[in-house]
C-alpha cells in the first residue's frame, strides 16, 4: 500500500504538471461563472436554473472525461518511454503496485477535481435565485420542481394484453382475407400495435379514464404532497386550445366498501389546460392507501369538451429527498464513470503508446455516449440487420459502458428527478465491479509480463 | 542477513539476449552465453566497446529485459523478488529520473518505495546530497539540471537504501573530471565496507584505480576476465621503478641484471589498462567474433588514445585538488602541495562520517570481513596505493630471492632515499 501511495502521489505531481490539466482547470474556472451569468433557458427562473446546472454538469463531466483519459494514457506511457520506469522497477516493488499506483493517482486527481467543479455548479446554482428577480410565485416553482429529489412512476401500459389483443385482431382480419395487399404481416402488425397504444392513451368524450399507480412510498411527512404530471393534446383541436378536466385522485377501493368508511381521503379537481404542455398539480400525499396504491382519474366531460383526449404523458410524483442529495448522487455517477476511465487509460498504456491508447480510450468513451441511442435503434432494426448488428456492434456496445441515456447525469437535475440508489449501484457494480476490475486486471497481467526495457522503433 | 549465504552476489548461467525485429527474426545477438560471476565484497568491473552488451546484461540481471536463453541471479535470488531487490543499487546508463520532481523529492519518492521512515528517509537525503555535491540545489526540479548534476542525484538514488550490491552503469559519463573522480573514491570506500559493486564502464582510467576483478566483453561474450593486477603483469618481464639514478649505478644495475636474464631495458614501461583493452578487442576483431556493436577500426585506439591524453594533465592538477594523492608526492616537498594535501587530508574524515552515517555497517566488521572474503587485497585507504605499488612488492620479493640487492622502494622510501 505505501508503494502503491508513493508511485500515486507521483503521477499527480505528473499529471497537475500536463498543459492539459491547466487548461481544462483554467476553462471550467472560467466558463462555469460565465454560464450561471448568460444562461437563461427559457426566460423562467426554473429554466435558468435548468439550463445552467444541466449544462453545467454536462461540461465538467465532459472536460474531466478528457482529462482524466489524456493522463491515464499518458502516465504510465511516458513513464516507459521515457525509461524512469526503468529504475521504479528496480526498487522492492511490485509491478501490480505501479498499475494500482498509476490508476489511483489519476483517479484520485480528477476526483478530486471533479469535487471541486460539481461543489462550484452546485454553489452557483443555489445562488442564482438569489441574484435574479423573479417573482415569488416562480420562486415557488422553482423550489417545488427544480429543488427537490422526486421519484416518479409513470403511467403504467398493459402491454401484454395490449399484446394479445393485437395477436387476436391480426388473426382475425387474416382469417377474413382483409389484410390490405400492399403490407407485410409485420407492417401490419406495427400499425395495429400502434392503434391499441393510442387508444390506451386517449380519453374519449364522456368517458372516464382511470390509472392506477402502485408502490407509493411516501416518506413520512405531514406535509408530504403527490404531484400529477401530465401533458395531452386533444382531436379535433379545440378553439382555445383549451381543455377542461374533472379529476378525482384517492383509493377509489373504498367506494366498494360495505360500511363505506374512508380511511384516506378522495380530491377531488376541475381545471383547464392547455394542450401539448407539461402541466403538474399537487394534492396532499394523504390520499395514497397503505399499501402504497392510488389511482387518478379523468373525466372528459361533454358539457364542457368536444374532443378525444390523448394522454402522452401521465406521470404521479413524490418528493423523496433533497437537490443537494440528489446532486451528489448524480456527482458520484460521474465519477464512476471517470474511475471506469481512468482505469481504461492505465490498462491500455501497459501495453501501447500514449497516441494509440488515447485514440482507443476516446473512441470507447465516446461510444458509451451513444451505446444507449445505438442499442435501442439497433433493437428497431428489421430483423436480417438486426441479427448482423447483434452479432458485431451490439456484442461491442455491450460490453463497454454507458454514458448516456439513464446514465447522463444532466436529466435527473433538469427534471428534478431522482437518481435511485438501485441504479446508483448497479451502475456501480457493472461499470466498477465488472468492466473496471477486468481492465485493471487484464493490465496487470500483461504488464507483469512485459519486458520493460525493451525498444520498439 | 549477509551475502555470504549464496556463493556469488551476481550470477550468470548461460546467459542470451537475441533481440528479434518487428518481425521476429534474430537481428541482433547482444549477448552470448555469459557466465559472469561475481564475488561478494568484489569491485567488479565490467568493461567492453559501446554495444558489447554491458547494458543489456544489467538489464537482464535487474529483470528489466527477459534473457532469450540461461538465467541470471542476483544476491542468490530474482531481483523482481523484493527481498533482494532492498539491497540493490542500480545506476542506470543515463539519469532516468522523473524531471518534474525536485532532487529532494527524488530521493524522497525512492526512500518511500524502500520503506525508510521518514525521520531516515530526511537525514539521508541530507547527507547523499551533500556527499554528491549537490546540498545547495536539492529543491530544484532534477529536470534544470546539467547531465553531470543529473548523474549525481542518481548516484544518491543508488545509495538511498544503503545496498549491499551496487550496480553502476557508466557512472561516470557526463560527469566532469572532479566528480568522476570522487565517484571513484567513493567505490573504493565503499568497496571497504564491504559492498559489491558492479562497476560497467567504457572508461577504462574509472576502472583501473577501482576495480579488484575485470572482465571485458566484446560482441556479447566474455573475452577475459580476471584481477587486474593479474591481467596487467607483464609475466615474461620485470620492472623495477626507482627515483632517477646515476649512469653508473644504472651500468652496475644491468650488469646484475644480464646473470640473470637474456635482456635488459632501460625505460618506464607504461602499458596502462588502455593498451591491453585496446589489444584483446582488436584480437577479437581479427578473429571475426561477431558484434552487434560499434565496430570502430582504428577509431576505437585513436579515441581512446585521445581521451588519455586529453585526461592525464588534468588527473594531476585533481590529485592534489581532491584527496590524498594516488601517485608519490614529488621529490621536492613543495610547500604548497603539502598544504593542499594536508586540506585534502583533513576533508577526508569528513567524507568518512558521512559515509558512516549513510551505512549500517561499522568500518572494522567491514574491513575484516573484506579481508577474509576478498580474492585480492582492498586498495587500502590512506593514501590509496596505486596498483604499480603492488607490481613492486612481488617484483621486490623476487628480487630477494634471487640475490636480495634490490632496494625495497615504496612511495615514502623513494621520497626518503632521494633526500639522503
Ligand atoms: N531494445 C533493443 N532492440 C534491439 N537491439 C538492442 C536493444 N537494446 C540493445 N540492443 C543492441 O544490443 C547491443 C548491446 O547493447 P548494449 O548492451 O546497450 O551495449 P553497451 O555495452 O554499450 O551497454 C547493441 O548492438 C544494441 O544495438
Ligand atoms: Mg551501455
Amino acid at each position: 500500500m505505501r508503494n502503491i501511495w508513493a508511485v500515486a502521489n507521483n503521477t499527480i505531481a505528473q499529471a497537475v504538471r500536463m498543459k492539459i490539466s491547466a487548461v481544462v482547470i483554467l476553462l471550467l474556472l472560467i466558463l462555469l461563472p460565465m454560464m450561471s451569468v448568460i444562461m437563461i433557458g427559457d426566460g423562467t427562473l426554473m429554466g435558468k436554473l435548468q439550463s445552467f446546472s444541466s449544462y453545467g454538469i454536462s461540461l465538467v463531466s465532459f472536460l474531466l472525461s478528457l482529462l482524466t483519459i489524456a493522463v491515464a494514457c499518458y502516465s504510465l506511457s511516458t513513464d516507459l518511454r521515457r525509461r524512469t520506469l526503468d529504475l521504479v522497477i528496480t526498487k522492492p516493488i511490485l509491478r501490480y503496485q505501479i498499475v494500482l499506483g498509476k490508476f489511483l493517482g489519476v483517479s484520485l486527481l480528477n476526483l478530486l477535481l471533479l469535487a471541486a467543479f460539481a461543489g462550484i455548479v452546485y454553489g452557483l446554482t443555489l445562488a442564482i435565485p438569489s441574484l435574479t428577480n423573479a417573482e415569488p410565485v416562480e420562486r415557488a416553482r422553482a423550489q417545488a420542481e427544480f429543488f427537490t429529489a422526486r421519484k416518479t412512476v409513470p403511467m403504467k401500459m398493459d402491454t401484454e394484453s395490449m399484446n394479445q389483443r393485437v395477436q387476436q385482431r391480426l388473426e382475425k382480419l387474416e382469417k377474413e382475407g382483409q389484410l390490405p395487399e400492399n403490407m407485410t404481416r409485420l407492417q401490419a402488425r406495427s400499425v395495429l400495435m400502434e392503434q391499441e397504444q393510442t387508444a390506451a392513451k386517449s380519453v374519449e368524450l364522456a368517458a372516464v379514464r382511470e390509472w392506477d399507480f402502485q408502490k407509493v412510498h411516501i416518506p413520512p411527512d405531514p406535509n408530504a404532497v403527490l404531484f400529477i404530471r401530465y401533458k395531452f393534446e386533444a382531436v379535433p383541436e379545440p378553439p382555445n386550445s383549451e381543455v377542461f378536466g374533472q379529476w378525482r385522485i384517492g383509493d377509489f377501493r373504498q367506494f366498494q366498501t360495505a360500511d363505506r368508511r374512508f380511511m384516506t381521503p378522495i380530491y377531488g379537481f376541475e381545471r383547464s389546460d392547455s394542450v401539448r404542455d407539461v402541466h403538474e398539480f399537487t394534492v396532499p400525499a394523504t390520499v395514497v392507501a397503505e399499501d402504497g396504491s392510488v389511482t387518478v382519474s379523468f373525466y372528459n366531460s361533454p358539457e364542457m369538451n368536444f374532443s378525444t383526449i390523448i394522454f402522452s404523458q401521465m406521470e404521479l410524483l413524490y418528493k423523496v429527498g433533497s437537490f443537494g442529495m440528489n446532486f451528489s448522487r448524480v456527482v458520484l455517477l460521474v465519477a464512476i464513470r471517470l474511475v471506469f476511465l481512468a482505469a481504461m487509460g492505465v490498462s491500455l498504456s501497459t501495453w501501447l503508446s500514449f497516441p494509440v491508447a488515447v485514440l482507443c480510450n476516446i473512441s470507447v468513451f465516446f461510444a458509451g455516449l451513444v451505446n444507449t441511442f445505438f442499442m435501442d435503434a439497433i433493437d428497431g432494426i428489421g430483423a436480417f440487420m438486426g441479427l448482423i448488428y447483434q452479432f458485431t456492434i451490439k456484442w461491442f456496445l455491450y460490453i463497454i459502458p454507458r454514458f448516456d441515456g439513464p446514465y447522463s447525469p444532466a436529466g435527473y437535475i433538469v427534471s428534478g428527478e431522482v437518481l435511485p440508489w438501485l441504479f446508483l449501484g448497479k451502475a456501480f457494480l457493472i461499470t466498477i465491479g465488472i468492466q473496471m476490475t477486468l481492465l485493471i486486471v487484464v493490465g496487470i497481467y500483461i504488464f507483469r509480463r512485459r519486458e520493460i526495457a525493451k525498444v520498439t522503433v | 542477513m549477509g551475502i555470504s549465504e549464496s556463493q556469488y552476489a551476481i550470477e550468470t548461467i548461460k546467459l542470451n539476449k537475441i533481440f528479434p525485429d518487428w518481425w521476429g527474426r534474430a537481428r541482433v545477438k547482444a549477448v552470448i552465453d555469459l557466465d559472469l560471476k561475481v564475488y561478494p565484497n568484489e569491485i567488479y568491473g565490467f568493461l567492453g566497446p559501446n554495444g558489447s552488451g554491458k547494458t543489456t546484461t544489467i538489464k537482464m540481471l535487474l529483470n528489466l529485459l527477459h534473457p532469450t536463453r540461461g538465467h541470471a541471479f542476483v544476491l542468490g535470488g530474482q531481483s523482481t523478488d523484493p527481498a533482494i531487490s532492498r539491497r540493490i543499487g542500480y545506476l542506470p546508463e543515463e539519469s532516468y529520473l522523473y524531471r518534474y520532481l525536485t532532487a529532494r523529492e527524488t530521493l524522497d519518492f525512492y526512500g518511500r518505495i524502500f520503506g525508510l521512515p521518514s525521520a531516515v528517509r530526511k537525514d539521508r537525503i541530507d547527507t547523499l546530497l551533500e556527499m554528491v555535491g549537490l546540498a545547495g540545489m536539492g529543491n530544484r526540479r532534477v529536470g534544470t539540471y546539467s547531465k553531470g548534476m543529473m548523474r549525481r542525484i542518481g548516484l544518491a538514488q543508488a545509495l538511498i537504501n544503503d545496498p549491499d550490491l551496487l550496480i553502476l552503469d557508466e557512472p561516470t559519463s557526463g560527469l566532469d573530471p572532479m566528480g568522476t573522480r570522487q565517484i571513484k573514491d567513493l567505490l573504493v570506500e565503499l568497496g571497504q565496507r564491504g559492498k559489491t559493486i558492479l562497476l560497467c564502464s567504457h572508461l577504462l582510467a574509472d576502472v583501473e584505480d577501482v576495480c579488484d576483478r575485470i572482465g571485458i566483453l566484446y560482441g556479447g561474450q566474455m573475452q577475459v576476465e580476471g584481477p587486474v593486477r593479474q591481467l596487467l603483469q607483464h609475466r615474461d618481464e620485470t620492472q623495477i621503478l626507482a627515483g632517477s639514478l646515476q649512469p653508473r649505478t644504472l651500468e652496475k644495475i644491468e650488469a646484475i641484471i644480464r646473470e640473470d636474464s637474456s635482456w635488459v631495458e632501460v625505460s618506464s614501461p607504461m602499458d596502462k589498462l588502455e593498451t591491453y583493452f585496446v589489444n584483446i578487442v582488436s584480437r577479437a576483431r581479427q578473429s571475426k567474433a561477431p558484434t552487434s556493436g560499434a565496430e570502430a577500426g582504428t577509431g576505437v585506439k585513436g579515441f581512446l588514445a585521445g581521451q588519455v591524453r586529453e585526461k592525464a594533465p588534468e588527473k594531476e592538477v585533481l590529485d592534489r585538488l581532491v584527496s590524498a594523492s594516488m601517485r608519490p608526492p614529488s621529490p621536492e616537498p613543495d610547500t604548497r602541495t603539502e598544504k593542499a594535501s594536508n586540506a585534502a587530508e583533513k576533508a577526508r574524515p569528513g567524507k568518512k562520517e558521512l559515509l558512516d552515517k549513510l551505512s549500517k555497517t561499522s568500518l572494522e566488521s567491514a574491513e575484516s570481513v573484506s579481508e577474509t572474503t576478498k580474492p585480492s587485497p582492498a586498495p587500502s585507504p590512506e593514501p590509496p596505493r596505486p596498483v604499480r605499488k603492488d607490481l613492486l612488492e612481488e617484483l621486490i620479493d623476487r628480487g630477494r630471492k634471487s640475490d636480495g640487492r634490490t632496494e625495497p622502494t615504496d612511495s615514502s622510501d623513494a621520497e626518503g632515499n632521494t633526500h639522503a
